[in-house]
């Protein structure tokens, strides 16, 4: 199940989609982990249902100890979880309730470790045969197929080399090819990208993009980096505190987080608190222009959260004008200029006692201490009652799915 | 996992063999590796393990319980007997002033020599955080010959030069005598601070850097910061390393026997060993003689454990580097000036008895000749023991290393164990350190010479003794180059599809590598060092080195003594420095 834009079925030598397109890679259960520490169970994974389609990118995002790596360890098989099932291509591997728990070596998987974990008395040649030798591939065949899968990842030059002598980067496409190798039924990523520093992890995930494209696995990849999650996977999972708490596309997850809570981890920087009031929102120190149309149906006096991004938000000179059409604003204070990531300024405003950012000004002529305004589009505010987002008038079905826990394999379109 | 029946595990373990062909061929050499293998498999793992451990702890722990259990016989009658022993208050009182001084000295030494190395140039450092070291590689009965050959009353060399003094009385004697207590306390004293020093120092080195810095950056003079950051730090290393030091203090057999006895100062190990010259020997008595040293042994063991846990929480990381001290030349003079007074003049008086003909401490009338070398050479015994030594240690090692291989994986966790297995072979490996030297060698010829083992008159004795020796130490080297490794290495394998054992072999025994060979070297030292276990253990035409110099030391022929000094410490020496080239020089550092 592919939801890229090619259409074309690659014919890459190493090509892992041409088997069997339409089924399943992985599907889990009510998958729980739960262990006992110093007298008090900890509930590592609650309840998790997760259907991966053969040839998707799945990207699972969370903050630490949100159970991510407990359950890319679980499908593993390095941890066994308490209750629920893993099937991977159709075989149940685990399930702990029927006594089945297959073990590590037999399950297919692929794994790239954060650390890349290449043995270093061995070459990286020795390193990538190393699967192949397990499974008792015989000496020519383990030399061409270890051959294709490094000029696939452009590391030929290096089979001779020993890891420590490799940079990086390098060692990361090592890692992937043994993973990569013998083709495993699903490949986990454990985030791979965190080791290196922030311009090779920008640069790298575009590769790892290209080569998932190319070679059409499928893949499982965890990472603490939200923008990693949006730009890579087909489908976004956001976790917390270990259960699922949004799953869908990365255009509808970044656009409607669930819950405050995936608001803030996805980069919604900009909060504050507020009340309906007499048909709109007010805040602590003054009221929201325009937010009629975003209160929808909450009643009178309900107290709300409102998120919006700093790149959604534009300042202006003075309060705000009335009748701003599709835009709500606040009126504050600039405090601060500071130039933001890539260059471009980001204004810091006082708004009620909270400190907003915005990327967009009407004029380049602001200075600290100006009586400001900050300008959102409606449709791109972020409305939440306790852990509801309050939906918009105009709120579409679609949108509706991104909010449920369980996922279901999208469609073809 | 739900238990399979024999045949379906059979079917199982025959069709994956097929399919797998794990073996890549070529190395068959081990049948007896498949028997294992499939023993284990038919078993399960976690009775193989069940088993493992039922097995070490049979071997290691219950001849000592056996052993010392003999003091309670008859009611306890053998603590009767030992307390009726005349002079055995005095002894008691003997051996714990005995340990408690040269402990003392031992702490004093230590802590002045790592200050003083910190103070040396960075680039001397390294060779010269080895001086201090150097008694552990010279081994003890030849230093301990080397001061007697210095500072006997009348023709010690030292004393000679002493008298020759212009302040200082010149009646045939003296100044200073080493057979007496404070020459005791101060040779064992020399012997723990090396030790002490090891430990001392390989953590003053973590703590040092950056820590250090910030203090002198705040205006702390050297003195000062030592004093007030880095000596606090110190404290669970220094604890720990006065425990070990004590204990060493108590156990210690070489220099008492040597330079006590004769001045009939008696520690409790001299008791024991005078016990066992006597026909028949009466075993319970030694055993009663030995149950305090083993009381405190195991009580010191079990604080040290509490207080400080176990190793694995201290794979530690530098704390970055600290700033350049002002180097000081007069600290690394020092240093060298120590080891110049503690090893090298000690062993220069054994090759200068060597070479003469005669010791009569007479430093004007140095003669030099062959003579003695030949007498040893051509002494059939000296070959024999030679060969006995280096045979009996080397299948000890080879006993010893792949057990403690296989518990290290188990400790590290690079193979997964039911928890009270870990525990198990935690305790199993630190039981020998809880028994002293001397009595571990009673230990074992007690429980096998006879039935069922009937080993009296065997090399095998040694060998076993031996074992016991290294037992501990082999194991601990052997798991901190383990736990130094990522699980995600062996994650890795076992994702790519290599089971247990496969990981074991391809992965974790090669990165083991630098462990393995430490605890080699280690191995080496212990055994060349070892006098207390071969003497009590000997028997008449089994000699090792170390029992062939005590018996010459009998007969008072001190060139011959001098000339054996210097073979046993040769022997020792290319020994360690094979074991070295073999695991490279970081398998020093690990000791």
């Amino acid at each position: 199940m592919r939801t890229n834009n090619e259409t074309t079925r690659p014919t890459h030598p190493m090509s892992i989609a041409d088997r069997n397109p339409t089924s399943t890679s992985a599907l889990l259960r009510g998958v729980g982990k739960s262990f006992i520490s110093k007298n008090q169970t900890v509930d590592a994974l609650t309840d998790i249902n997760l259907e991966i389609g053969q040839g998707e990118y799945v990207v699972i995002v969370g903050p630490s100890g949100c159970g991510k790596s407990t359950l890319l360890r679980c499908i593993a098989g390095l941890e066994s979880p308490t209750s629920g099932t893993i099937e991977l291509q159709g075989q149940t591997v685990a399930d702990p309730q029927h006594g089945i728990n297959t073990k590590v070596n037999k399950r297919n998987v692929g794994m790239v470790f954060q650390n890349y974990a290449l043995w270093p008395h061995m070459s990286i040649e020795e390193n990538v045969a190393y699967p192949l030798k397990q499974r008792g591939i015989a000496k020519r065949e383990r030399q061409k197929l270890v051959h294709e899968v490094l000029s696939a990842l452009e590391c030929e030059k290096l089979a001779s080399r020993l890891p420590a002598e490799l940079s990086g980067g390098q060692q990361q496409r090592v890692a992937l090819a043994r993973a990569l190798v013998y083709k495993p039924g699903i490949l986990l990523l454990d985030e791979p990208l965190s080791n290196l520093d922030a311009l090779l992890r920008v640069s790298l995930r575009t590769e790892l993009l290209r080569i998932h494209r190319s070679i059409g696995y499928t893949g499982l990849h965890i990472t603490h980096d939200q923008e990693e999650a949006l730009e890579m996977g087909d489908r976004v999972v956001l976790m917390r505190e270990g259960a699922i708490e949004q799953m869908g596309r990365p255009a509808d997850v970044y656009a409607h987080p669930v819950s405050p809570y995936a608001a803030r981890f996805l980069g919604v920087r900009n909060r504050i608190d507020v009340r309906a009031n007499l048909g709109r929102l007010e805040h602590a120190s003054g009221i929201v222009g325009g937010s009629g149309e975003l209160l929808g149906a909450s009643p009178n006096g309900s107290e709300h959260e409102l998120f919006v991004r700093p790149r959604d938000s534009r300042i202006g000179r003075g309060p705000a004008p009335s009748g701003v059409g599709t835009d709500i604003s606040l009126n504050g204070t600039l405090t601060q200029l500071v130039l933001g990531e890539g260059g471009r300024r980001q204004y810091v405003v006082d708004v009620g006692g909270n400190l907003w950012f915005a990327q967009h000004a009407d004029t380049d002529d602001l200075s600290p201490g100006d009586d400001v305004h900050i300008r959102v589009p409606r449709n791109l505010s972020l409305l939440y009652h306790g852990e509801r987002l309050v939906r918009q008038q105009a709120g579409d079905a679609s949108k509706r799915e991104a909010r449920e826990a369980v996922s279901t394999v999208e469609a073809g379109k | 996992m739900p238990t399979a029946s024999t045949s379906e595990q059979r079917r199982q373990h025959s069709t994956s063999g097929s399919e797998d062909r794990e073996r890549p061929p070529g190395t068959e050499n081990s049948s007896a590796w498949a028997w294992v293998k499939e023993l284990a498999s038919r078993l399960g793992t976690r009775t193989s393990w069940i088993l493992f451990v039922m097995l070490l702890g049979g071997v290691v722990v219950v001849p000592i319980c056996i052993y010392f259990s003999r003091a309670f016989d008859n009611g306890g009658s053998s603590i009767r007997d030992m307390l009726d022993t005349p002079g055995f208050a005095q002894t008691l009182m003997t051996t714990l002033f005995f340990a408690a001084a040269s402990t003392f000295v031992a702490a004093v030494i230590a802590v002045i020599m790592a200050a003083l190395i910190m103070r040396v140039e960075p680039r001397w450092r390294g060779v010269a955080s080895f001086i201090p070291q150097l008694p552990l590689v010279v081994p003890p009965l030849a230093l301990v010959y080397g001061f007697i050959f210095l500072f006997a009353p009348r023709t010690g060399y030292a004393n000679a030069f002493l008298r020759g003094l212009p302040f200082v009385d010149d009646n045939g004697e003296g100044p200073l005598n080493i057979y007496s207590m404070t020459g005791m306390v101060l040779i064992q004293g020399l012997e723990a601070a090396a030790i002490m020093f090891a430990m001392v120092y390989a953590r003053m080195q973590e703590i040092s850097g950056s820590l250090v810095a910030a203090a002198r950056m705040s205006g702390a003079g050297a003195f000062r910061a030592f004093y007030t950051v880095t000596l606090p730090l110190l404290r669970p290393a220094l604890v720990s390393a006065i425990v070990v030091a004590f204990l060493l203090g108590l156990g210690s057999f070489t220099a008492p026997l040597l330079l006590g006895s004769p001045e009939g100062i008696h520690v409790i190990t001299t008791e024991v060993f005078r016990v066992r010259e006597q026909f028949p020997i009466d075993y319970g008595l030694t055993a009663a003689f030995g149950l305090p040293l083993l009381v405190v042994g195991i009580a010191s063991i079990v604080v040290q454990r509490v207080v400080i846990g176990d190793q694995r929480r201290y794979t530690t990381h530098s704390t970055g580097r600290g700033m350049h001290t002002g180097a000081s030349f007069w600290a690394l003079m020092a240093v060298v000036g120590y080891g110049v007074v503690t090893v090298l003049l000690p062993l220069l008086a054994v090759v200068v008895v060597a070479f003469s003909p005669y010791w009569t401490g007479d430093l004007s009338s140095v003669t030099f000749t062959l003579g003695n070398f030949e007498a040893v050479f051509s002494n059939r015994k000296v070959p024999k023991a030679i060969t006995t030594s280096l045979v009996t240690s080397v299948l000890a090692l080879v006993i010893v290393l792949p057990l403690a291989f296989i518990s290290a994986l188990a400790l590290a966790k690079v193979v997964k164990v039911p928890r009270f297995v870990q525990v198990a072979l935690d305790y199993i490996f630190i039981a020998p350190l809880a028994v002293p030297r001397a009595m571990l060698g009673m230990v074992v010829l007690f429980v096998f010479i006879r039935p069922p083992f009937s080993l009296y008159g065997s090399l095998a004795l040694f060998v076993i003794g031996y074992a016991f020796i290294v037992l501990p130490f082999s194991m601990r080297s052997q798991l901190a180059s383990l736990i130094g490794v990522h699980g995600s290495l062996f994650e890795a394998a076992r994702i790519s599809g290599a089971s247990q054992s496969r990981m074991v072999l391809d992965i974790a025994l090669p990165l083991a590598r630098r462990g393995i060979a430490a605890s080699m070297a280690i191995g080496f030292i212990l055994l060349a060092h070892d006098f207390a276990v071969a003497v009590m253990v000997r028997s008449p035409g089994n000699q090792v080195m170390g029992t062939l110099l005590y018996e010459l030391g009998e007969t008072g022929a001190f060139p011959e003594i001098a000339v054996m000094s210097m073979l046993i410490t040769a022997v020792t020496a290319t020994g360690l420095a094979i074991t070295v080239w073999l695991g490279g020089r970081k398998s020093l550092e690990n000791l």
